[in-house]
């Protein structure tokens, strides 16, 4: 599971820093209580990266003895939360326990014979783990262990993208490269997508008009409505009312048979009194061609603490019933989800309902960079056919949450259980949430998507701590800065990969053009039991039947193409006989 | 039911709204029958059969400019919208309505005109005890007794009766005078493996003082029919407070220190009123709620995932003790709601048997249909004819049901049936179209005749046997299933079921139907794969191409297994094997074998079936859709038949063509 075991030998280019924080290199005689796997006795070792824990070589010979002896290794980013405290009252008692909450909901617990030791492990890793700035992160150090076929970094570039849209809207929209150094929007690539009639002179002028600098730009392009998303952020209309003539101008560009759409993704009370801070939303008066509509979705800081919350009565071992049910409402978790699959499904509506024709739709919420982006990415998901591959899906996350500047450092610093100083008001589930709401999507679909629910929760993971540089940095320019590109691996070089990549194919997936529009209602919407409670219950049952359907399918696919060639040798064969037939009544007659 | 009671058998114009308002009115003609009542769209295909045993309830509206609004609530959870322009007629549909839906006397049910002469009766001998017993291996320490013929003791269980075999007809009398309703300690469950049994009651006339030798001893010999352990677990379902109020009223439980070999245990699982709220509760919050908050307060307010858990948990623990070696009588009331619950779960979860279609079957009839749960009372198959009936009705048999899905959704691979098996068995416990599920007990069932005067649901099943079988059912994996996570996160609303005439809301791809779609199909082009390779052995040597060709078709049958697993090894998407649709290279066969589709249409877009002369749409989610084995498109029941060789299901119009 954990990727990075693979390659454990830190290079020799690592720096002193790292090293300088480590007070205990090595824990002897630890005691695995709680973990990824069965209980275990076992030392800790201590990295710049990561922790390793080593089971003991086991000295009985016991044949029945089934103990894992491989080692098992977390790198110190994927680590949320270090707890350290004596293992009992008693003052004479020595020992100590250490408890690892991990990014990814896993909890390990492990005791130790000397509290000192627990103590100095403890602060090593908490240190390691909330180091400021990722330049020294592991994705930096990684050596990779595989030949990169594919580069991720080069296989989805706007350029391809542009190719894919103008096939279907030549004319329409051009590739503007007025961000070139980042000078107009510090959170978009350099290159985007716009109207075609559009000039970056009014791009720049629009950018001073938007949240942080982000003018419209092109999200997705539905090939038969010929109706666009466009998604950007809120515009600083404030308390004074100002206008902007040229952004007005950029989405009237868009319009051509019919009224525009303005979705917000903000509550109405949430949008007005962004006002009051220079924020806000189009005006019927400026906007007079488009209809505004909001669709509130959760704010940032509320959506961290229903994950908090989520988590806190998922990973609760003796949850009772009275208390499951009004925990699992109260988190709201689900309700956010719920949130945002009807956001998406109301933009792709608009998009793509039967009989409208060219109906653009803008999308934006404050920032621009949240709940902008989940929704507007999903809404492709729901739309596009290609977005439920493999392929298009990794293109989508390239595309819409990385290059489009979802600010993955900040939002992932941390998940459901730090407190206290380490942690800081940017962090938020954004991405997990969309997840959350592909797998909805996927269950409701068991046969649209190309991948699997694992293809999901190892994004999950990697969004979070990763030996990939993918997720790293909040957009395009840190990522220049830093040249993550030039130093580190993309995590679709690894996913490409032919051997990786057959791990993640749903062999049940049937591709089909139309749309996978999800039920919205609060009855459809399940917890992600995969997700939330992967530590807490076993999963043979779960796997053991999709490999059932899995082979039935494979099996039924190899009779089928069979079947096909035996026909057409059959039908050879009775061209020959008929030919030999014809042959032979030619000479009979002679 | 009569048909004079049908004052409007037909009514024209009439709307059918959809209740989530995503589609428009569709309008139509109600006809009431004396079995059904149809509604059948002007225009399109839309139809709705509704058995009048499964009217729950009717609500008129007031007259609006739209017309008068009529709502039916079924038992089965859908729930019809009709919009009617005339309020006269409306009222005339509404009486008639109601007249349907409670009969006055049970001999006016469906079931009674619903038999055929030439029935295979099989379905009336589901359960012969003797068999049952023997299947089960008891011991010689138990033995059938006759104390019961005629009904004479206790006219709420069966005839046949097994008990300790040490035990003599006086000590039986006496037990049974001791329990509420004649109900004494009798086996149905015996433990081979170890010889531990579960037996089952009513409470005792304890009250505060009374005790009843008999009883005693009559618990002690249960405890010695155990040849390892004479301790016997005595299990109340009730809540502690609960049992205590029956004790004021003369009944209660037993006192330990009276009973020298019992362990006394108390599980709070609420009584039958207490269920029915709460099943209108949840069905309520999986009919209305619109929000996620909403729903999930709705959801937990109802508390029918608590029930559903501690009936469960109850369960386990019986299953669990037995397994242990320890044998356990168990009671609740009057012996025929929750224990028929915990002790016919308890053997779900102990024996493989009782997961099979026909054993489940042999559960029901055994300590459902046995025992005497009420199903007359607690279904409400007939109209109220005193005030006391409305507090009989609950959903006491449906939330067991709803238990076996959770433990079944934990592990699906033990069971041989599948979700759709109990979502039909849950119809039928109230459709009143066949005669198992009628009366309160035994007697009741043979004082009706209904075994020559009625159907049983049991051959009308048999008949459909292959909708109901699980793809994943791993008959020899599972024996106890006793590691089953009772937490309260394991525990599910059961939207297939409440949510079951919802079709937007349920997934709109399904692995247990596709799967099981795909076995059915991979059985037909293994017979036509072989199929081909005999003829194209006959052709070669007609050619006279000889054994270089047989050796050709063996070599290439390698290979085409090894290009078929290429769409994984080879890690193109499955799109990459290329399979030709509908119709293509039918030209191989002509005159030389039947057709035979390479390729199924998926379930996902067959909402309708795919003649074009009926194109009836599914109703739910649940009704079986069919392939035609010529052309693989997707037909409903109706549409298709079996050829006479009954080797193939074919649709109308490839039959036709042939």
């Amino acid at each position: 599971q954990w990727a990075a075991g693979q390659q454990k030998i830190d290079p020799p280019r690592r720096r002193m820093e790292l090293v300088d924080a480590i007070e205990i290199p090595r824990v002897g005689n630890v005691f695995l209580r709680q973990g990824p796997r069965r209980e275990q006795r076992g030392s800790l070792i201590l990295m710049g990266h990561h922790m390793i824990f080593a089971p003991q070589a086991d000295s009985s010979n016991d044949p029945n003895n089934t103990a894992n002896k491989e080692e098992f290794c977390i790198l110190h980013r994927m680590i949320d939360r270090v707890v350290s405290e004596p293992r009992s009252r008693d003052p004479n008692s020595k020992g100590g326990i250490l408890t690892l909450k991990c990014k990814n909901f896993m909890i390990c617990v492990f005791e130790v014979l000397e509290l000192d030791e627990c103590m100095a492990a403890a602060r090593t890793i908490e240190t390691l783990s909330n180091l400021n700035g990722f330049s020294l992160d592991y994705p930096f150090f990684y050596r990779c262990p595989f030949t990169i076929l594919d580069d991720g970094w080069r296989a989805f570039d706007v350029e391809s993208e542009f190719a894919r849209v103008s096939m279907n809207a030549p004319e329409m929209f051009r590739v503007s490269e007025v961000n070139k150094d980042f000078k107009v929007c510090a959170s978009y690539p350099e290159k985007v997508i716009v109207p075609r009639g559009i000039g970056d002179d009014y791009l720049r002028i629009s950018a001073t008009f938007r949240d942080g600098g982000r003018f419209p730009v092109l999200a997705y392009f539905h090939r038969h409505t010929k109706s666009p998303i466009f998604r950007c952020s809120q515009p600083l209309i404030g308390p004074t009312n100002r206008r902007c003539k040229e952004d007005e101008t950029i989405l009237n560009a868009l319009l051509s048979i019919a009224r525009g759409i303005i979705i917000d993704t903000r509550s109405k009370v949430n949008a007005q009194s962004a006002k009051a801070k220079g924020g806000g939303a189009e005006t019927q008066q400026c906007y007079s061609q488009w209809r505004y509509v909001t669709c509130g979705t959760p704010r940032i800081k509320d959506l961290h603490d229903s994950l908090a919350k989520m988590v806190d009565v998922s990973i609760d071992k003796s949850v009772s019933s009275d208390r499951w049910l009004s925990r699992l409402a109260s988190s709201s978790w689900l309700s956010s989800i719920a949130d945002y699959l009807n956001a998406a499904a109301n933009v792709a509506q608009c998009v793509a309902c039967e009989g409208t024709q060219e109906v653009p739709v803008v999308v934006h919420g404050g920032e621009g960079v949240d709940s902008t982006i989940l929704v507007t990415s999903l809404a492709q998901m729901i739309l596009d056919p290609d977005a439920r591959t493999i392929r298009g899906f990794q293109s989508l996350i390239e595309r819409e949450w990385i290059c489009g500047g979802h600010p993955f450092s900040l939002r992932n610093a941390h998940s459901a259980f730090a407190e206290g100083t380490i942690t800081g008001p940017y962090e938020a589930p954004v991405f997990l949430a969309f997840l959350d709401c592909v797998w909805q999507l996927t269950q409701q679909f068991q046969h649209s998507f190309e991948f699997t629910e694992g293809f999901l929760l190892d994004l999950f993971e990697h969004s979070y701590a990763s030996e990939f540089g993918s997720f790293l940095g909040n957009n395009e320019m840190e990522k220049q800065k830093h040249q993550v590109r030039q130093h580190t691996v993309s995590l679709w070089s690894y996913v490409n990969n032919p051997e990786i990549l057959k791990s993640y194919v749903n062999v049940l997936y049937e591709p089909n053009e139309s749309v996978t529009w999800p039920s919205v209602a609060p009855q459809s919407i399940q917890v992600w039991e995969r997700l939330f409670l992967r530590w807490q219950r076993d999963w043979t049952e779960v796997n053991a039947i999709r490999e059932a359907a899995v082979q039935w399918r494979l099996k039924e696919r190899q009779l089928a193409s069979k079947a096909l060639s035996l026909r057409r040798q059959l039908v050879e064969l009775m061209k020959e006989a008929h030919l030999a037939k014809t042959l032979n009544d030619v000479r009979v007659a002679d | 039911m009569r048909f004079e009671d049908i004052l409007t058998p037909r009514v024209d114009k009439v709307q059918l709204v959809d209740r989530w308002g995503a589609e428009s009115n569709i309008c139509g003609t109600v006809h009431v029958t004396t079995s059904h009542v149809i509604f059948k769209a002007d225009e399109g295909s839309r139809e709705i059969w509704l058995a009048n045993g499964l009217i729950g309830t009717v609500e008129r509206g007031s007259l609006s400019v739209a017309g008068c609004p009529l709502l039916i609530r079924c038992k089965h959870f859908m729930q019809i919208h009709l919009l009617i322009n005339r309020d006269k007629v409306c009222q005339e549909l509404y009486e008639t309505l109601v007249n349907c839906s409670k009969p006055t006397n049970i001999e006016s049910v469906v079931a009674f005109e619903n038999r055929d002469q030439n029935e295979d009766a099989r379905g009336w001998k589901r359960l012969e005890w003797m068999t049952e017993f023997s299947r089960q291996g008891v011991s010689s320490s138990w033995m059938k007794t006759d104390i019961n013929a005629n009904y004479k003791s206790c006219d709420t269980y069966p005839e046949q009766l097994w008990v300790p075999s040490t035990a003599r007809t006086p000590l039986l009398e006496g037990s049974i005078s001791f329990r509420s309703r004649g109900r004494f300690p009798v086996l149905t469950y015996f433990h081979r493996t170890n010889g531990a049994a579960i037996a089952r009651c009513s409470q005792p006339n304890a009250g505060f003082r009374a005790r009843c030798v008999e009883d005693e001893t009559f618990m002690t010999l249960i405890g010695k029919a155990n040849p390892h352990q004479e301790i016997v677990y005595l299990i109340d379902t009730r809540p502690m407070v609960n049992a205590m109020v029956n004790k004021v009223q003369g009944k209660g439980f037993e006192d330990e220190r009276n009973y020298a070999n019992i362990r006394s245990y108390f599980y709070d699982i609420e009584n039958i009123h207490v269920m029915r709220s709460s099943q209108i509760k949840v069905v309520e919050a999986c009919a209305r709620a619109k929000t996620m908050t909403e729903y999930l307060k709705a959801i937990d307010s109802s508390g029918w995932l608590k029930h559903l858990r501690i009936v469960t948990e109850c369960s386990l623990f019986i299953a669990d003790s037995i397994a242990k070696g320890i044998s356990c009588v168990i009671h609740c009331s009057d012996g025929w709601d929750r224990t028929s619950q915990t002790v016919s779960l308890a053997q779900l979860l102990l024996d493989p048997f009782f997961r099979t279609i026909h054993g489940f079957q042999v559960l029901i009839e055994k300590d459902w249909l046995g025992f005497g749960h009420k199903f007359d009372d607690r279904c409400a198959h007939i109209g109220a004819n005193n005030e006391e009936a409305p507090k009989e009705i609950s959903p006491v048999f449906s939330q067991w049901l709803d238990c076996v899905w959770q433990v079944w959704r934990m592990r699906p691979r033990a069971f041989q049936f599948n979700e759709r098996f109990l979502i039909e068995l849950h119809e039928h416990a109230y459709s009143c179209q066949y005669g198992t599920f009628l009366g309160n007990c035994d007697s009741d069932r043979k004082s009706l005749s209904l075994s020559t005067r009625t159907k049983s649901l049991w051959t009308h099943l048999d008949s459909r046997r292959d909708d109901f079988l699980n793809p994943f059912y791993e008959p020899a994996s599972f024996g106890y299933l006793l590691d089953i996570d009772i937490r309260a996160s394991s525990f599910v609303v059961w939207s297939g079921l409440y949510n079951r005439f919802d079709e937007g809301i349920l997934p709109r791809e399904d692995i247990y139907n596709s799967t099981m779609a795909t076995i059915e199909h991979v059985g037909i082009l293994e017979a036509h794969v072989a199929q081909l390779r005999n003829k194209l052995v006959e052709l070669k040597q007609q050619l006279g191409k000889s054994a270089p060709g047989n050796a050709s078709i063996m070599a290439d049958s390698g290979h085409g297994s090894s290009s078929g697993a290429e769409g994984v090894d080879g890690i193109q998407s499955p799109t990459s094997v290329s399979i030709s649709g509908f119709g293509e290279e039918s030209g191989y066969c002509e005159g030389l074998l039947q057709p035979v589709a390479l390729k199924w249409m998926s379930e996902r877009d067959a909402t309708s079936c795919s003649s074009p002369n009926c194109g009836f749409e599914f109703t739910s989610r649940s009704e079986r859709r069919m392939h035609c084995y010529r052309c693989g498109k997707i037909f409903c029941r109706r549409c298709v038949h079996l050829t006479s060789d009954e080797r193939e299901r074919v649709c109308n119009l490839c039959n036709n063509a042939s």
